[in-house]
Protein backbone atom coordinates (compact mmCIF):
# COMPACT_ATOMS: atom_id res chain seq x y z
CA UNK A 1 0.00 0.00 0.00
CA UNK A 2 3.09 2.38 0.62
CA UNK A 3 3.67 2.12 -3.01
CA UNK A 4 0.66 3.74 -3.91
CA UNK A 5 2.68 7.19 -3.42
CA UNK A 6 4.67 6.50 -6.30
CA UNK A 7 1.76 6.14 -8.52
CA UNK A 8 1.14 9.82 -8.04
CA UNK A 9 -2.65 11.09 -9.52
CA UNK A 10 -0.13 14.43 -10.06
CA UNK A 11 1.36 12.37 -13.17
CA UNK A 12 -2.20 11.98 -14.80
CA UNK A 13 -3.35 15.53 -13.98
CA UNK A 14 -1.88 17.42 -17.20
CA UNK A 15 -3.36 14.97 -19.96
CA UNK A 16 -6.79 14.46 -18.31
CA UNK A 17 -7.17 17.99 -17.51
CA UNK A 18 -6.63 18.84 -21.08
CA UNK A 19 -8.39 15.98 -22.40
CA UNK A 20 -11.52 16.75 -19.91
CA UNK A 21 -11.77 20.97 -20.96
CA UNK A 22 -11.43 20.04 -24.83
CA UNK A 23 -12.82 16.70 -25.16
CA UNK A 24 -15.13 15.90 -22.45
CA UNK A 25 -16.65 19.49 -21.75
CA UNK A 26 -17.67 19.97 -25.41
CA UNK A 27 -19.06 16.52 -25.89
CA UNK A 28 -21.27 16.95 -22.94
CA UNK A 29 -22.30 20.42 -23.40
CA UNK A 30 -23.94 19.23 -27.19
CA UNK A 31 -26.53 17.66 -24.84
CA UNK A 32 -27.36 20.81 -24.14
CA UNK A 33 -27.11 23.15 -26.91
CA UNK A 34 -28.54 20.64 -29.56
CA UNK A 35 -31.90 21.55 -28.01
CA UNK A 36 -31.31 25.52 -27.97
CA UNK A 37 -31.95 28.26 -30.85
CA UNK A 38 -27.59 28.89 -29.92
CA UNK A 39 -26.82 31.61 -32.56
CA UNK A 40 -23.33 32.95 -34.36
CA UNK A 41 -22.71 35.03 -31.22
CA UNK A 42 -23.63 32.30 -29.04
CA UNK A 43 -26.15 32.95 -27.49
CA UNK A 44 -29.26 31.25 -26.38
CA UNK A 45 -32.68 33.43 -26.32
CA UNK A 46 -35.17 29.63 -26.71
CA UNK A 47 -35.14 25.89 -25.79
CA UNK A 48 -35.96 24.93 -28.80
CA UNK A 49 -37.30 20.78 -27.52
CA UNK A 50 -36.43 18.74 -30.99
CA UNK A 51 -36.97 21.62 -33.52
CA UNK A 52 -33.27 21.33 -34.70
CA UNK A 53 -33.52 17.77 -35.29
CA UNK A 54 -36.68 18.05 -36.56
CA UNK A 55 -35.27 20.41 -39.30
CA UNK A 56 -32.38 17.92 -39.69
CA UNK A 57 -34.82 15.53 -40.77
CA UNK A 58 -37.47 16.98 -42.91
CA UNK A 59 -35.42 19.02 -44.95
CA UNK A 60 -34.53 17.22 -48.11
CA UNK A 61 -30.89 18.70 -48.35
CA UNK A 62 -29.99 17.36 -44.60
CA UNK A 63 -31.35 13.91 -45.26
CA UNK A 64 -29.05 13.08 -47.71
CA UNK A 65 -26.41 14.14 -45.90
CA UNK A 66 -26.89 11.46 -43.60
CA UNK A 67 -27.56 8.91 -46.46
CA UNK A 68 -24.62 9.96 -48.28
CA UNK A 69 -22.89 9.45 -44.98
CA UNK A 70 -24.15 6.10 -44.16
CA UNK A 71 -23.34 5.50 -48.29
CA UNK A 72 -19.79 6.49 -47.81
CA UNK A 73 -19.57 4.27 -44.40
CA UNK A 74 -20.56 1.31 -46.32
CA UNK A 75 -18.69 1.26 -49.59
CA UNK A 76 -15.64 2.34 -48.26
CA UNK A 77 -16.11 0.07 -44.68
CA UNK A 78 -16.90 -2.98 -47.79
CA UNK A 79 -13.95 -2.24 -50.27
CA UNK A 80 -11.30 -1.25 -47.80
CA UNK A 81 -11.86 -4.68 -45.39
CA UNK A 82 -12.12 -6.94 -48.84
CA UNK A 83 -9.69 -5.58 -50.98
CA UNK A 84 -7.31 -5.34 -47.76
CA UNK A 85 -7.48 -9.09 -47.19
CA UNK A 86 -7.15 -10.30 -50.59
CA UNK A 87 -4.15 -7.80 -51.28
CA UNK A 88 -2.27 -9.25 -47.57
CA UNK A 89 -2.85 -12.63 -49.00
CA UNK A 90 -1.08 -12.17 -51.98
CA UNK A 91 1.53 -10.00 -50.03
CA UNK A 92 2.07 -12.81 -47.91
CA UNK A 93 2.71 -15.41 -51.29
CA UNK A 94 6.82 -16.14 -52.31
CA UNK A 95 6.24 -13.76 -54.75
CA UNK A 96 9.29 -11.56 -55.77
CA UNK A 97 6.74 -8.44 -56.11
CA UNK A 98 5.60 -8.93 -52.80
CA UNK A 99 7.69 -6.26 -51.42
CA UNK A 100 6.90 -3.55 -53.70
CA UNK A 101 2.96 -4.75 -53.20
CA UNK A 102 3.57 -3.84 -49.75
CA UNK A 103 5.54 -0.89 -49.72
CA UNK A 104 3.91 1.07 -52.55
CA UNK A 105 0.14 -0.27 -51.13
CA UNK A 106 1.09 1.74 -47.79
CA UNK A 107 2.84 5.07 -49.33
CA UNK A 108 -0.99 6.60 -49.80
CA UNK A 109 -1.94 6.26 -46.18
CA UNK A 110 0.66 8.42 -45.09
CA UNK A 111 -0.19 11.54 -47.50
CA UNK A 112 -2.40 14.21 -46.29
CA UNK A 113 -6.08 14.18 -47.51
CA UNK A 114 -6.35 17.37 -48.95
CA UNK A 115 -2.88 16.59 -50.92
CA UNK A 116 -4.40 13.59 -52.37
CA UNK A 117 -8.17 15.23 -52.70
CA UNK A 118 -6.09 18.03 -55.19
CA UNK A 119 -3.95 15.26 -57.13
CA UNK A 120 -7.75 13.39 -57.39
CA UNK A 121 -9.26 17.42 -58.49
CA UNK A 122 -7.25 16.69 -61.88
CA UNK A 123 -6.92 12.54 -61.73
CA UNK A 124 -11.18 12.99 -62.28
CA UNK A 125 -11.27 15.60 -64.90
CA UNK A 126 -13.63 14.54 -67.38
CA UNK A 127 -11.80 15.84 -70.26
CA UNK A 128 -7.98 14.89 -69.85
CA UNK A 129 -8.42 13.39 -66.44
CA UNK A 130 -5.94 10.25 -66.41
CA UNK A 131 -9.18 7.73 -65.10
CA UNK A 132 -10.97 8.87 -68.37
CA UNK A 133 -8.13 9.04 -70.84
CA UNK A 134 -7.24 5.35 -69.18
CA UNK A 135 -10.90 4.28 -70.27
CA UNK A 136 -11.09 5.80 -73.14
CA UNK A 137 -7.54 3.88 -74.23
CA UNK A 138 -9.20 0.86 -73.79
CA UNK A 139 -12.55 1.27 -75.95
CA UNK A 140 -14.52 2.06 -72.47
CA UNK A 141 -15.75 5.30 -73.53
CA UNK A 142 -19.40 4.92 -71.74
CA UNK A 143 -17.47 4.47 -68.63
CA UNK A 144 -16.02 7.72 -69.10
CA UNK A 145 -18.17 9.91 -66.86
CA UNK A 146 -17.91 13.35 -65.13
CA UNK A 147 -16.86 11.80 -62.12
CA UNK A 148 -17.18 15.26 -59.40
CA UNK A 149 -19.95 16.76 -61.32
CA UNK A 150 -22.58 14.04 -61.53
CA UNK A 151 -24.32 14.75 -58.83
CA UNK A 152 -25.52 10.87 -58.55
CA UNK A 153 -21.91 9.41 -58.87
CA UNK A 154 -19.78 12.26 -57.09
CA UNK A 155 -20.36 10.65 -53.30
CA UNK A 156 -18.91 6.95 -55.09
CA UNK A 157 -15.84 8.56 -56.48
CA UNK A 158 -15.25 10.41 -53.38
CA UNK A 159 -15.31 7.03 -52.13
CA UNK A 160 -13.26 5.59 -54.66
CA UNK A 161 -10.45 8.08 -53.59
CA UNK A 162 -10.83 7.04 -49.82
CA UNK A 163 -10.71 3.45 -50.82
CA UNK A 164 -7.82 3.99 -52.82
CA UNK A 165 -5.71 5.63 -49.73
CA UNK A 166 -6.34 3.83 -47.02
CA UNK A 167 -6.99 0.36 -48.65
CA UNK A 168 -2.99 -0.15 -47.82
CA UNK A 169 -3.68 0.18 -44.25
CA UNK A 170 -6.06 -2.65 -43.70
CA UNK A 171 -3.71 -4.50 -45.71
CA UNK A 172 -0.66 -4.12 -43.38
CA UNK A 173 -3.16 -4.59 -40.22
CA UNK A 174 -4.39 -8.05 -41.75
CA UNK A 175 -0.83 -9.18 -43.34
CA UNK A 176 0.74 -8.73 -39.26
CA UNK A 177 -1.85 -10.88 -38.32
CA UNK A 178 -1.11 -13.44 -41.23
CA UNK A 179 2.62 -13.25 -40.61
CA UNK A 180 1.49 -14.57 -36.52
CA UNK A 181 0.04 -17.75 -37.81
CA UNK A 182 2.27 -20.42 -36.16
CA UNK A 183 4.29 -22.13 -38.88
CA UNK A 184 3.47 -25.88 -37.41
CA UNK A 185 0.00 -25.30 -37.65
CA UNK A 186 0.30 -24.75 -41.50
CA UNK A 187 2.52 -27.66 -41.63
CA UNK A 188 0.21 -29.79 -39.69
CA UNK A 189 -2.47 -28.88 -42.08
CA UNK A 190 -0.32 -29.77 -44.70
CA UNK A 191 0.58 -33.35 -43.47
CA UNK A 192 -3.13 -33.36 -43.29
CA UNK A 193 -3.84 -32.99 -47.22
CA UNK A 194 -5.64 -30.02 -46.91
CA UNK A 195 -6.46 -27.87 -49.62
CA UNK A 196 -5.23 -24.39 -49.97
CA UNK A 197 -8.87 -23.35 -49.25
CA UNK A 198 -9.70 -25.27 -46.81
CA UNK A 199 -6.42 -24.39 -45.13
CA UNK A 200 -7.69 -20.94 -45.37
CA UNK A 201 -11.09 -21.47 -44.84
CA UNK A 202 -9.94 -23.50 -41.28
CA UNK A 203 -7.17 -22.46 -39.96
CA UNK A 204 -6.34 -18.93 -41.59
CA UNK A 205 -10.05 -17.07 -41.34
CA UNK A 206 -10.29 -17.77 -38.04
CA UNK A 207 -7.07 -16.21 -36.76
CA UNK A 208 -7.57 -13.55 -38.71
CA UNK A 209 -11.10 -12.88 -36.52
CA UNK A 210 -9.73 -10.27 -34.49
CA UNK A 211 -8.00 -8.13 -37.09
CA UNK A 212 -11.14 -8.61 -39.23
CA UNK A 213 -13.31 -7.06 -36.34
CA UNK A 214 -11.34 -4.76 -35.72
CA UNK A 215 -10.64 -3.55 -39.23
CA UNK A 216 -14.79 -3.60 -39.80
CA UNK A 217 -14.95 -1.17 -37.07
CA UNK A 218 -12.02 1.36 -37.76
CA UNK A 219 -13.25 1.96 -41.38
CA UNK A 220 -16.63 2.22 -40.26
CA UNK A 221 -16.05 5.07 -37.55
CA UNK A 222 -13.76 6.38 -40.33
CA UNK A 223 -16.00 6.58 -42.77
CA UNK A 224 -18.87 8.11 -40.23
CA UNK A 225 -16.70 10.80 -39.19
CA UNK A 226 -15.35 11.71 -42.73
CA UNK A 227 -14.64 15.40 -43.34
CA UNK A 228 -11.16 16.45 -45.30
CA UNK A 229 -11.66 14.48 -48.00
CA UNK A 230 -15.23 15.24 -49.18
CA UNK A 231 -14.46 18.73 -47.88
CA UNK A 232 -11.01 19.18 -50.26
CA UNK A 233 -12.82 16.93 -53.04
CA UNK A 234 -16.11 18.57 -53.69
CA UNK A 235 -17.01 20.69 -50.94
CA UNK A 236 -20.12 18.69 -50.28
CA UNK A 237 -20.90 19.38 -54.21
CA UNK A 238 -22.35 20.09 -56.56
CA UNK A 239 -25.23 21.71 -54.77
CA UNK A 240 -25.14 19.54 -51.85
CA UNK A 241 -24.97 16.14 -53.70
CA UNK A 242 -21.98 15.28 -51.88
CA UNK A 243 -22.82 16.50 -48.48
CA UNK A 244 -22.17 14.13 -45.53
CA UNK A 245 -23.00 14.87 -41.49
CA UNK A 246 -19.77 16.80 -40.99
CA UNK A 247 -19.70 18.74 -44.52
CA UNK A 248 -23.62 19.50 -42.66
CA UNK A 249 -21.86 20.72 -39.38
CA UNK A 250 -19.88 23.01 -40.96
CA UNK A 251 -22.47 24.54 -43.28
CA UNK A 252 -24.54 25.57 -39.62
CA UNK A 253 -21.40 26.71 -37.98
CA UNK A 254 -20.68 28.89 -41.30
CA UNK A 255 -23.98 30.29 -41.40
CA UNK A 256 -24.60 31.09 -37.84
CA UNK A 257 -27.08 28.37 -36.49
CA UNK A 258 -24.88 26.08 -34.17
CA UNK A 259 -27.91 24.99 -32.17
CA UNK A 260 -28.62 23.12 -35.77
CA UNK A 261 -25.34 22.07 -35.99
CA UNK A 262 -24.55 21.10 -32.28
CA UNK A 263 -27.72 18.90 -32.90
CA UNK A 264 -26.19 17.43 -36.26
CA UNK A 265 -22.83 16.44 -34.51
CA UNK A 266 -24.60 15.15 -31.45
CA UNK A 267 -26.82 12.53 -33.97
CA UNK A 268 -23.13 11.98 -35.54
CA UNK A 269 -22.25 11.24 -32.56
CA UNK A 270 -25.54 8.66 -31.32
CA UNK A 271 -24.97 7.02 -34.91
CA UNK A 272 -21.26 6.22 -34.46
CA UNK A 273 -22.11 4.89 -30.98
CA UNK A 274 -24.84 2.47 -32.13
CA UNK A 275 -23.60 1.14 -34.89
CA UNK A 276 -20.15 0.15 -33.12
CA UNK A 277 -22.48 -1.11 -30.54
CA UNK A 278 -24.44 -3.11 -32.82
CA UNK A 279 -21.42 -4.20 -35.15
CA UNK A 280 -19.74 -5.57 -31.65
CA UNK A 281 -22.89 -7.62 -30.88
CA UNK A 282 -22.94 -9.12 -33.97
CA UNK A 283 -19.34 -10.13 -34.18
CA UNK A 284 -19.47 -11.62 -30.64
CA UNK A 285 -22.27 -13.22 -31.61
CA UNK A 286 -20.46 -15.18 -34.70
CA UNK A 287 -17.25 -15.58 -32.77
CA UNK A 288 -19.25 -17.33 -29.81
CA UNK A 289 -21.31 -19.59 -32.06
CA UNK B 1 3.49 -23.33 -56.49
CA UNK B 2 2.70 -24.20 -60.01
CA UNK B 3 4.97 -21.87 -62.52
CA UNK B 4 1.64 -20.77 -64.25
CA UNK B 5 0.19 -19.87 -60.68
CA UNK B 6 2.73 -17.57 -60.00
CA UNK B 7 3.29 -15.73 -62.65
CA UNK B 8 -0.16 -14.40 -62.57
CA UNK B 9 0.25 -13.67 -59.01
CA UNK B 10 2.78 -11.56 -59.84
CA UNK B 11 0.84 -10.20 -62.70
CA UNK B 12 -1.60 -9.12 -60.15
CA UNK B 13 0.61 -7.38 -57.62
CA UNK B 14 1.95 -5.78 -59.77
CA UNK B 15 -1.16 -4.08 -61.59
CA UNK B 16 -2.28 -3.38 -58.13
CA UNK B 17 0.64 -1.88 -57.06
CA UNK B 18 0.76 0.32 -60.25
CA UNK B 19 -2.61 1.43 -59.43
CA UNK B 20 -1.30 3.16 -56.49
CA UNK B 21 1.94 4.13 -58.28
CA UNK B 22 0.69 5.72 -61.23
CA UNK B 23 -1.03 8.55 -59.86
CA UNK B 24 2.07 9.29 -57.42
CA UNK B 25 4.06 9.28 -60.16
CA UNK B 26 1.50 11.34 -62.03
CA UNK B 27 1.62 14.27 -59.30
CA UNK B 28 5.77 14.37 -59.20
CA UNK B 29 5.73 14.22 -62.77
CA UNK B 30 3.89 17.44 -63.40
CA UNK B 31 5.18 19.50 -60.62
CA UNK B 32 8.11 19.17 -62.98
CA UNK B 33 6.49 20.24 -66.01
CA UNK B 34 5.84 24.12 -67.24
CA UNK B 35 2.15 25.50 -66.86
CA UNK B 36 1.66 24.77 -70.63
CA UNK B 37 2.48 21.73 -70.60
CA UNK B 38 0.97 20.45 -66.95
CA UNK B 39 -2.21 21.51 -68.34
CA UNK B 40 -2.07 18.42 -70.09
CA UNK B 41 -2.48 16.64 -67.42
CA UNK B 42 -0.92 13.51 -69.16
CA UNK B 43 1.48 10.61 -67.30
CA UNK B 44 4.41 12.08 -70.16
CA UNK B 45 7.87 13.53 -68.91
CA UNK B 46 8.42 16.98 -69.32
CA UNK B 47 9.82 18.41 -72.48
CA UNK B 48 10.79 21.60 -71.10
CA UNK B 49 11.94 20.64 -67.48
CA UNK B 50 10.74 23.71 -65.26
CA UNK B 51 12.00 22.15 -61.73
CA UNK B 52 13.48 24.90 -59.50
CA UNK B 53 11.10 27.36 -61.24
CA UNK B 54 7.88 25.70 -59.88
CA UNK B 55 9.24 25.17 -56.57
CA UNK B 56 11.14 28.82 -56.14
CA UNK B 57 7.32 30.18 -57.49
CA UNK B 58 5.80 28.34 -54.82
CA UNK B 59 7.75 29.23 -52.24
CA UNK B 60 8.03 32.81 -53.14
CA UNK B 61 4.04 33.34 -53.06
CA UNK B 62 4.17 34.83 -49.31
CA UNK B 63 1.79 31.69 -47.80
CA UNK B 64 3.35 28.78 -48.22
CA UNK B 65 6.53 29.37 -46.04
CA UNK B 66 4.86 30.69 -43.30
CA UNK B 67 2.67 28.26 -43.64
CA UNK B 68 5.32 25.16 -43.75
CA UNK B 69 6.73 26.92 -40.23
CA UNK B 70 3.17 27.52 -38.47
CA UNK B 71 2.80 23.88 -39.34
CA UNK B 72 6.29 22.56 -38.02
CA UNK B 73 5.89 25.36 -34.67
CA UNK B 74 2.29 23.55 -33.87
CA UNK B 75 3.79 19.79 -34.95
CA UNK B 76 6.38 20.11 -32.85
CA UNK B 77 4.80 21.10 -29.69
CA UNK B 78 1.82 18.90 -30.09
CA UNK B 79 3.93 16.14 -30.39
CA UNK B 80 6.39 16.79 -27.54
CA UNK B 81 3.35 16.89 -25.04
CA UNK B 82 1.40 14.17 -26.97
CA UNK B 83 4.70 12.12 -25.91
CA UNK B 84 4.72 13.74 -22.39
CA UNK B 85 1.17 13.97 -21.37
CA UNK B 86 0.39 10.37 -22.23
CA UNK B 87 3.03 8.45 -21.17
CA UNK B 88 2.97 9.77 -17.58
CA UNK B 89 -1.05 9.40 -16.99
CA UNK B 90 -0.48 5.61 -19.17
CA UNK B 91 1.96 5.43 -15.72
CA UNK B 92 -0.62 6.11 -13.18
CA UNK B 93 -3.24 4.13 -15.47
CA UNK B 94 -1.84 0.89 -16.02
CA UNK B 95 0.38 0.50 -12.50
CA UNK B 96 -2.51 1.86 -9.70
CA UNK B 97 -5.51 -0.44 -10.04
CA UNK B 98 -7.85 1.49 -8.05
CA UNK B 99 -11.71 2.83 -8.89
CA UNK B 100 -10.52 6.56 -10.66
CA UNK B 101 -8.38 4.72 -12.93
CA UNK B 102 -10.54 1.92 -13.93
CA UNK B 103 -13.44 4.40 -14.93
CA UNK B 104 -10.25 6.84 -16.78
CA UNK B 105 -9.87 3.25 -18.70
CA UNK B 106 -13.55 3.38 -19.97
CA UNK B 107 -13.61 6.92 -20.50
CA UNK B 108 -10.42 6.60 -23.21
CA UNK B 109 -12.25 3.85 -24.98
CA UNK B 110 -15.42 6.21 -25.34
CA UNK B 111 -12.57 8.92 -26.61
CA UNK B 112 -11.25 6.34 -28.73
CA UNK B 113 -14.45 5.78 -30.58
CA UNK B 114 -16.88 8.73 -30.43
CA UNK B 115 -16.13 12.04 -32.84
CA UNK B 116 -15.29 14.74 -31.14
CA UNK B 117 -18.34 17.85 -30.58
CA UNK B 118 -16.68 20.85 -32.83
CA UNK B 119 -19.44 23.90 -32.48
CA UNK B 120 -19.61 23.37 -28.71
CA UNK B 121 -15.29 23.11 -28.67
CA UNK B 122 -15.25 26.37 -30.63
CA UNK B 123 -17.76 27.69 -27.80
CA UNK B 124 -15.07 26.71 -25.29
CA UNK B 125 -12.21 27.66 -27.04
CA UNK B 126 -13.51 31.24 -27.55
CA UNK B 127 -14.50 31.69 -23.60
CA UNK B 128 -10.82 31.08 -22.94
CA UNK B 129 -9.70 33.42 -26.03
CA UNK B 130 -7.89 30.32 -27.68
CA UNK B 131 -9.57 31.21 -30.89
CA UNK B 132 -7.01 31.23 -33.41
CA UNK B 133 -3.61 30.83 -31.35
CA UNK B 134 -1.03 28.59 -31.53
CA UNK B 135 -1.59 27.53 -27.89
CA UNK B 136 -5.67 26.47 -28.36
CA UNK B 137 -4.47 24.15 -31.40
CA UNK B 138 -1.82 22.41 -29.97
CA UNK B 139 -4.03 21.92 -26.76
CA UNK B 140 -7.19 20.77 -29.00
CA UNK B 141 -4.37 18.01 -30.86
CA UNK B 142 -3.17 16.95 -27.17
CA UNK B 143 -6.80 16.30 -26.25
CA UNK B 144 -7.76 14.79 -29.76
CA UNK B 145 -4.72 12.06 -29.68
CA UNK B 146 -4.74 11.71 -25.68
CA UNK B 147 -7.14 8.49 -26.05
CA UNK B 148 -5.19 6.81 -28.64
CA UNK B 149 -2.10 7.56 -27.53
CA UNK B 150 -2.43 6.66 -24.06
CA UNK B 151 -3.63 3.09 -24.90
CA UNK B 152 -0.33 2.70 -26.90
CA UNK B 153 1.10 3.46 -23.95
CA UNK B 154 -0.89 1.32 -21.47
CA UNK B 155 -0.52 -1.84 -23.62
CA UNK B 156 3.25 -1.32 -24.05
CA UNK B 157 3.81 -0.55 -20.12
CA UNK B 158 2.32 -4.04 -18.96
CA UNK B 159 5.27 -5.40 -20.91
CA UNK B 160 7.40 -3.53 -18.27
CA UNK B 161 7.80 -5.29 -14.99
CA UNK B 162 6.54 -3.66 -11.72
CA UNK B 163 9.74 -5.71 -10.05
CA UNK B 164 11.78 -2.62 -11.99
CA UNK B 165 10.22 0.31 -9.91
CA UNK B 166 10.37 -1.74 -6.55
CA UNK B 167 13.85 -2.27 -6.77
CA UNK B 168 14.13 1.94 -8.05
CA UNK B 169 12.11 2.78 -5.11
CA UNK B 170 14.14 0.11 -2.80
CA UNK B 171 17.05 2.44 -4.19
CA UNK B 172 15.67 5.59 -3.25
CA UNK B 173 14.12 7.07 -6.40
CA UNK B 174 11.03 9.27 -5.61
CA UNK B 175 8.02 9.66 -7.58
CA UNK B 176 8.93 11.62 -10.30
CA UNK B 177 12.81 10.04 -10.30
CA UNK B 178 10.80 6.95 -10.65
CA UNK B 179 8.85 7.75 -13.88
CA UNK B 180 11.36 10.06 -15.82
CA UNK B 181 14.52 8.61 -14.95
CA UNK B 182 13.98 4.74 -14.29
CA UNK B 183 10.78 4.13 -16.72
CA UNK B 184 10.79 6.95 -19.50
CA UNK B 185 13.79 5.88 -20.88
CA UNK B 186 12.49 1.71 -21.51
CA UNK B 187 9.40 3.60 -23.63
CA UNK B 188 12.23 4.38 -26.71
CA UNK B 189 10.11 1.84 -28.65
CA UNK B 190 6.83 3.12 -28.20
CA UNK B 191 8.18 7.02 -28.42
CA UNK B 192 9.13 6.10 -31.63
CA UNK B 193 5.31 4.68 -32.45
CA UNK B 194 3.87 8.03 -30.95
CA UNK B 195 5.90 10.24 -32.68
CA UNK B 196 5.43 9.34 -35.90
CA UNK B 197 2.04 8.74 -36.01
CA UNK B 198 0.89 11.74 -33.80
CA UNK B 199 3.48 13.58 -36.18
CA UNK B 200 1.65 12.81 -39.18
CA UNK B 201 -2.02 13.06 -37.73
CA UNK B 202 -1.22 16.87 -36.58
CA UNK B 203 0.67 17.62 -39.68
CA UNK B 204 -1.91 16.20 -42.44
CA UNK B 205 -4.94 17.51 -39.97
CA UNK B 206 -7.26 20.07 -42.09
CA UNK B 207 -10.30 19.93 -39.93
CA UNK B 208 -8.40 21.73 -36.92
CA UNK B 209 -6.78 24.47 -38.38
CA UNK B 210 -9.79 24.96 -40.56
CA UNK B 211 -12.46 25.85 -37.74
CA UNK B 212 -9.96 27.24 -35.16
CA UNK B 213 -6.81 28.84 -36.85
CA UNK B 214 -8.60 31.14 -39.69
CA UNK B 215 -6.73 33.59 -40.32
CA UNK B 216 -4.03 34.23 -43.20
CA UNK B 217 -0.47 34.58 -41.25
CA UNK B 218 -1.13 31.41 -39.03
CA UNK B 219 -2.70 29.10 -41.87
CA UNK B 220 -1.07 25.41 -41.64
CA UNK B 221 0.36 24.06 -44.37
CA UNK B 222 -2.44 21.43 -45.26
CA UNK B 223 -5.12 24.79 -45.07
CA UNK B 224 -2.56 26.44 -47.06
CA UNK B 225 -2.66 24.37 -49.96
CA UNK B 226 -6.40 24.14 -50.08
CA UNK B 227 -6.62 27.54 -50.32
CA UNK B 228 -3.56 28.14 -52.46
CA UNK B 229 -5.78 25.60 -54.94
CA UNK B 230 -8.29 27.53 -55.25
CA UNK B 231 -6.29 30.92 -56.04
CA UNK B 232 -4.25 28.92 -58.63
CA UNK B 233 -6.32 26.12 -59.99
CA UNK B 234 -5.22 26.87 -63.28
CA UNK B 235 -1.39 26.39 -62.56
CA UNK B 236 -1.47 22.71 -62.47
CA UNK B 237 2.32 22.29 -62.19
CA UNK B 238 2.35 24.76 -58.87
CA UNK B 239 -0.75 22.80 -57.34
CA UNK B 240 1.56 19.50 -58.10
CA UNK B 241 4.75 20.94 -56.16
CA UNK B 242 2.83 21.88 -53.68
CA UNK B 243 1.07 18.64 -52.73
CA UNK B 244 5.20 17.50 -53.08
CA UNK B 245 5.78 20.52 -50.67
CA UNK B 246 3.32 19.35 -48.22
CA UNK B 247 4.06 15.14 -48.32
CA UNK B 248 7.78 15.94 -48.01
CA UNK B 249 8.14 15.75 -44.66
CA UNK B 250 5.90 12.94 -43.47
CA UNK B 251 7.20 11.03 -46.60
CA UNK B 252 10.98 11.80 -44.87
CA UNK B 253 9.72 10.79 -41.44
CA UNK B 254 8.47 7.33 -42.99
CA UNK B 255 11.40 6.44 -44.76
CA UNK B 256 13.66 7.08 -41.80
CA UNK B 257 10.89 5.50 -39.29
CA UNK B 258 8.74 2.81 -41.21
CA UNK B 259 9.30 0.03 -38.54
CA UNK B 260 7.33 2.12 -36.14
CA UNK B 261 4.70 3.04 -38.37
CA UNK B 262 3.24 -0.08 -38.75
CA UNK B 263 4.20 -1.25 -35.12
CA UNK B 264 2.41 1.44 -33.72
CA UNK B 265 -0.94 1.00 -36.14
CA UNK B 266 -0.90 -2.72 -35.38
CA UNK B 267 -0.89 -2.57 -31.81
CA UNK B 268 -3.01 0.51 -31.72
CA UNK B 269 -5.64 -1.00 -33.55
CA UNK B 270 -5.70 -4.27 -32.09
CA UNK B 271 -6.09 -2.27 -28.25
CA UNK B 272 -8.78 -0.57 -29.81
Amino acid sequence: MLKKQYYSYSLLVPGMLIFTVFFLVPALMSFYFAFTNWDASFTVTRHVGFDNFKTLFENEENVLAFKNTFIFAAVTSFFKVFLGLLLAILANQMIKSRLILRSVLFFPVILSSVAVALAFNAIFHPGKGLLNTALRSVGLDSLAMSWLTDPSIVIYSVAFVEIWKFTGMSMVLFLAALQSVPQDVIEAGKIDGASPLKMFRYVTLPMLKPVLNTNIILSVIGGLKVFDLVYALTGGGPGNSSSVINTLVYKSFATGRNGEGTAANLVLFLIVLITVLLLNKIINRNTSR
Amino acid sequence: MRKGTKLFLELIALLCSAVIAVPLYFIIVNSFKTKAEAADLSLKLPTDWNIIENYRNVFESAQIPMAFWNSLVITFFSVLFIIVFCSMSAFVIQRRDSKLTRIITQILVVGLILPGSIITTYYVMDFLNLVRTYAGVILLFIAGNYALMTYLYISFLQGIPKELDEAAIIDGSGKYRLFFRIIFPLLLPVNASVLILAAMTVWNDFLTPFYFLNTADRYTLSLAIYLFFGQKSADWNLVFSVIVIVSMPVILLYMFMQRFIIAGMTSGAVKS
